[in-house]
């Protein structure tokens, strides 16, 4: 009888334990990270009466975590890519609406000063119309100082959203590392081993790591490179160095070391690949669109004439002042030597997006390695040791070109270079952030051209007299006479010059001025001058209605500046926002399909993990029938007694 | 496969989601009326529609150009229109200065007139633009361009440019620039002088003789030598002289006959006296003002006797051919405006539709057309009715389970 007692017990437990299970099922169905438990019957060992096994009920072999490590890891894997680019649209959605947007971007403020010019052409002399263009290209230049602060502003937030990320993934580590910790002291409790998946998913969101199970059952964490984030017990903070950078990008730190380049996915990746691919890439574009808008502005105005009678001055920030050049030498704080270097815009068509490390590697034989960074080219340098040592510009070996991808490259002092000296050159971004209107006088536009070009009065042949092309403004102030032989109308004289030339009457015949050594411009002398006949180009004073230099700058922003001479400022604003839009949306893409296959995996997980309430439900009937057919059995059993007992009396 | 309770409910849960954003995306479409509005939404066509904006605008710059040179042109035609009737007024009073019966104090009348007429033509010569430049300066906008200083020796003004050559050109499409102004040099000044090759004037003073010249004229001008004579009547013989004083003619005088040399043709009538002298100049300049000004010396001129007439009449011949170059001179300076404005209105016309079919295009690029609206409220709609459908599947599944019949 009490085999049969001993039986109904054990079930009554194993069925407590399996309903408590089911209980602790639905109660947790809704705890992030709880894998569903489910329990093993086992029956108990038989015993022997006489040639014959009589079993002794149950009991409860196991409780089970259900769990799939190979579905754990592929959600964690799936989750990262799928935070990086969600991270990556989320921010390049934002600059890709300032970019494209009517009032936020360039593009409308471009169009207003191309129009204000236009109006000026117009009417030069009309102070209105001046203005208007001073005030639309003020507009212009705050618009750029403003797009650059926005994109400075993105990556000081875009820093501190990474640090804030390092933040999180030590917390999450420190957990790892405790429960390690209580692991070492014999705990295997399944809530433990949830917790600790857990805490590796949300890891997993801020970049992918290698997760190592050790022989004694506790996980480690670390980067690709190695370096790592826990071993056993201990863990190591992770840190945004803190050391100013010259271009766009954060450091990460792993223990002092440099682990920024191992991370290949995750919301951090996604935050430093909007730092590179959006900022960093705007950035260096918005700085070449001011570069070239400003160099070519300034170099037209220079071959014109304002109101003052004077030749133009700049009209917007000299880009290749002392101060810019050596801006864009950013040297290490680790450098030994004390050269100070500096970077000129030389030729803006052969600019490219890029930033440059420029390393000493051997001080004594004059040994630089020069890198671009876009696309890692090494290009080979030397100082040129024939010009002079100080300043002294650095050439390109094989060509012998002093500029490589449209930038010069000077040192102050050759000597002060020390080996391993390192600089980051930055010939284009941030640029933008100084792209100011130096003009301010609506009198200063130079709209007119240098030379005035006059026929005679007294001439009687039908001989007329323009402007050619202006190459410098170096003779513009001296009176020149073009005088027809007396006796020759085919022959003619240049003044300052002894030398007879030969026209050809009836057609433009193009005269350099001065005629003898290196033009400063030309005049295109036309029709049949008489013999006798004089021409003259003077200083063009007092030429308010001359609007002819005035129509070179109105072309300047459809002008083939970049790429060779085949991109304008309006066509390299337009390539920036479609770029920036294509990457956005290239983001967007590649995170809704990693989010599909993100919702995979946790599907998988979900259907081995998950709790179904219906089937706890079913568990609940199944259990509880069993349970109260154990306690009719013990029922039974009493009434056995009973009967034994009553017999008995 | 076994699901989980908790993914019924994610995996209904987001797809509610996805199709709340698609909603969202198309009513934001919609509320811009346009597919279009941000480079990541379809960054190869939002680049072809800031092309298309960066030609509008040009072509929008290039229109307001052709207006303004338009209207700067049509000024100009006015003002030249009126110096052709004032050059006009001009011949009628060299014409009646002909008359030979005309008395001291007509011909008096006719100056003062004539004066006025001077005192017009400068004041419209000197015309500004709506902005108050100077229409007829050049560059020099800012300059009156016909100055004059008195002269006391003549009791006369002489007339003086006070602008420069240069024509102002604006452009109004990428390949064509239009010239908006002409310089009054080319228009006013710069007129070929007598009749056109030469210029013959009575030089002897006091003047003896009555002998008239007549304007002259090249009648084959591969003849022409171009220079400047001297003819002199002595003892009934024409003598004319170069400029190095060799002989070129010696001819005896023949009233109302015509002389012949160096490709110059002229004739004189009227009783020759000796000392009577001609000057003959080829290729002098004259201004519209200082022809205008000969008139009114001339007419000034005494007219006492046979042999003043014969001056004034000479001088006359001489006037009435320039005014009437004058009036070319500004007659082909209309009709050179004339066909500016043509040029300006066939560009304006071709212009105009481009930016029509350049706002079509960049409509459609965008999905703002009709076309593309229409595409926009269809998906707006039936987006609304899946998101419907999802609510009802979700809400449907999620209220079945075994608890409820516990």
């Amino acid at each position: 009888m009490s085999d049969i007692m001993s039986t109904s017990l054990s079930a009554l437990y194993a069925y407590k334990s399996a309903l408590t299970t089911v209980s602790n099922n639905i109660a947790n169905a809704n705890t992030p990270g709880y894998s569903r438990q489910s329990v093993l019957f086992a029956a108990n060992a038989s015993q022997k009466i006489g040639s014959n096994y009589i079993g002794s009920g149950v009991s409860v072999a196991s409780i089970q975590r259900n769990v799939d490590n190979f579905v754990n890891y592929q959600v964690r894997s799936t989750s990262s890519v799928q935070s990086q680019y969600d991270t990556l649209f989320n921010s390049s959605a934002q600059i890709d609406q300032i970019l494209s947007g009517d009032g936020s971007g360039i593009s409308a403020s471009l169009q207003l000063f191309s129009s204000a010019l236009g109006a000026m052409t117009s009417n030069p002399a009309d102070r209105a119309a001046r203005n208007v263009v001073l005030q639309n290209g003020q507009l212009l230049a705050d618009r750029f100082k403003s797009m650059q602060g926005i994109l400075t502003q993105y990556q000081a937030d875009s820093t501190k959203k990474i640090s804030q990320s390092a933040d999180q993934i030590n917390i999450l580590a420190k957990g790892i590392a405790d429960i390690n910790k209580q692991m070492g002291a014999g705990s295997t409790s399944p809530d433990l081993l949830d917790k600790r998946d857990n805490l590796l998913q949300q890891l997993s969101s801020y970049s992918d790591l290698n997760v190592i199970t050790q022989s004694d059952g506790s996980t480690s964490v670390g980067f690709g490179n190695g370096q790592m984030l826990v071993t056993g017990t201990t863990q190591h903070d992770l840190s945004v160095s803190s050391s100013k950078s010259a271009d766009f990008g954060t450091k990460l730190l792993l223990g002092g070391v440099d682990v920024t380049a191992s991370v290949s996915s995750g919301s951090i990746k996604g935050q430093l690949d909007f730092e590179t691919k959006i900022l960093g890439k705007a950035s260096q574009s918005l700085g070449l669109i001011a570069i070239g808008l400003a160099g070519e502005f300034n170099t037209q105005q220079s071959l014109g004439v304002d109101l003052n009678n004077q030749l133009g001055g700049n009209f917007f920030t000299d880009f290749n002042s002392a101060a810019l050049q050596e801006d864009r030498a950013i040297s290490f704080t680790s450098n030994t030597g004390t050269a100070v270097v500096s970077v000129s815009i030389s030729d803006t068509s052969q600019i490219q997006l890029s930033d440059y490390n420029l390393t000493v590697t051997d001080a004594a034989t004059n040994q630089y390695s020069l890198v671009r960074k876009s696309d890692g080219t090494s290009i080979p340098l030397t100082w040129d040791s024939s010009g002079p040592s100080s300043p002294a510009t650095l050439s390109v070996t094989a060509t012998g070109n002093t500029s490589v991808d449209g930038i010069s490259i000077t040192v102050d002092d050759i000597s002060r270079f020390a080996n391993n000296d390192r600089f980051t050159l930055v010939p284009t971004g941030g640029m933008a952030g100084y792209f100011n209107q130096t003009i301010t006088d609506f009198r200063g536009i130079a709209a007119a051209s240098p030379v005035r070009t006059q026929a005679t009065a007294a001439n009687t042949g039908s001989g007329q007299i323009a402007l050619g092309t202006i190459s410098d403004t170096s003779a513009v102030n001296t009176p020149y006479t073009i005088t027809i032989d007396p006796s020759d109308a085919t022959q003619y004289t240049v003044s300052g010059d002894a030398t007879v030339y030969t026209l050809t009457p009836g057609s433009d015949n193009v005269i350099n001025i001065p005629s003898s050594g290196t033009p400063s411009f030309t005049v295109v002398l036309s029709g049949t001058p008489s013999a006798g006949d004089s021409f003259s180009t003077s200083f063009n004073s007092d030429s308010s209605g001359d609007n002819s230099n005035g129509l070179q700058l109105a072309k300047a922003l459809n002008k083939g500046l970049f790429s060779g001479g085949s991109v304008s400022v309006i066509d390299q604003n337009t390539n920036l926002i479609s770029d920036i839009g294509a990457l956005t949306n290239d983001s967007k893409l590649r995170s809704e399909s990693a989010g599909v296959l993100s919702q995979q995996a946790i599907s998988a997980q979900d259907s081995k993990s998950g709790v179904n309430m219906d089937e706890e439900g079913g568990d609940l009937i199944k259990y509880q029938a069993a349970f109260a057919a154990v306690g009719k059995l013990m029922q039974i059993v009493q009434e056995m007694n009973r009967v034994i007992l009553d017999s008995m009396r | 496969m076994r699901i989980s309770t908790g993914q019924i409910f994610k995996t209904g849960t987001q797809q509610i989601m996805t199709k709340q954003a698609r909603l969202a995306e198309l009513s934001k479409q919609l509320a811009q009326q346009a597919k279009i509005a941000n480079a990541s939404d379809d960054s190869v066509a939002f680049s072809q529609i800031q092309i298309l904006n960066n030609q509008y605008n040009k072509a929008q710059i290039y229109q307001s150009n052709n207006q303004s040179t338009a209207s700067a042109l049509n000024n100009q035609d006015s003002v030249l229109s009126s110096i052709g009737g004032i050059v006009q007024s001009l011949q009628i009073v060299a014409n009646q200065a002909g008359n030979g019966t005309l008395s001291s104090a007509d011909r008096l009348a006719l100056a003062t007139q004539a004066q006025s007429l001077l005192d017009a033509l400068q004041n419209n010569a000197n015309s500004t633009d709506l902005n108050g430049n100077y229409m007829f300066s050049g560059s020099k906008a800012n300059l009156a361009p016909i100055g004059r200083t008195y002269d006391s020796s003549t009791n006369s003004y002489d007339y003086v440019y006070n602008g420069d050559d240069k024509q102002r050109f604006q452009a109004i499409s990428d390949s064509t620039t239009v010239a908006s102004n002409d310089p009054g040099s080319d228009i006013f000044f710069n007129i070929a002088s007598g009749n056109g090759n030469f210029y013959v004037a009575q030089t002897a003073n006091p003047n003896q003789g009555t002998v008239v010249a007549s304007l002259g004229s090249v009648p084959d001008s591969s003849q022409y030598i171009p220079g400047d004579y001297t003819l002199t009547i002595n003892g009934n013989v024409v003598d004319v002289t170069d400029s190095n004083n060799n002989s070129v003619l010696s001819t005896p005088y023949q009233d109302g006959g015509s002389i012949t040399f160096n490709g110059i043709s002229l004739s004189l009538s009227g009783s020759a006296q000796d000392g009577q002298t001609f000057s003959i100049n080829s290729g002098q300049k004259v201004s519209l003002f200082s022809m205008t000004q000969q008139l009114i010396t001339s007419l000034k001129a005494p007219n006492e006797n046979q042999a003043d007439r014969a001056a004034i009449q000479t001088t006359n011949y001489q006037i009435i051919s320039q005014l009437s170059r004058g009036l070319s001179s500004v007659n082909n300076a209309r009709a050179n405006v004339g066909g500016r404005l043509n040029q300006l209105e066939a560009i304006n016309t071709s212009t105009a539709s481009l930016m029509l079919i350049n706002q079509e295009t960049s409509q459609k690029l965008s999905g703002s057309d009709t076309e593309g609206l229409t595409s926009i409220i269809s998906d707006f709609q039936s987006s609304q009715a899946f998101l419907q459908i999802a609510q009802q599947a979700f809400t449907s599944i999620s209220k079945l389970s075994v608890f409820n019949f516990i």
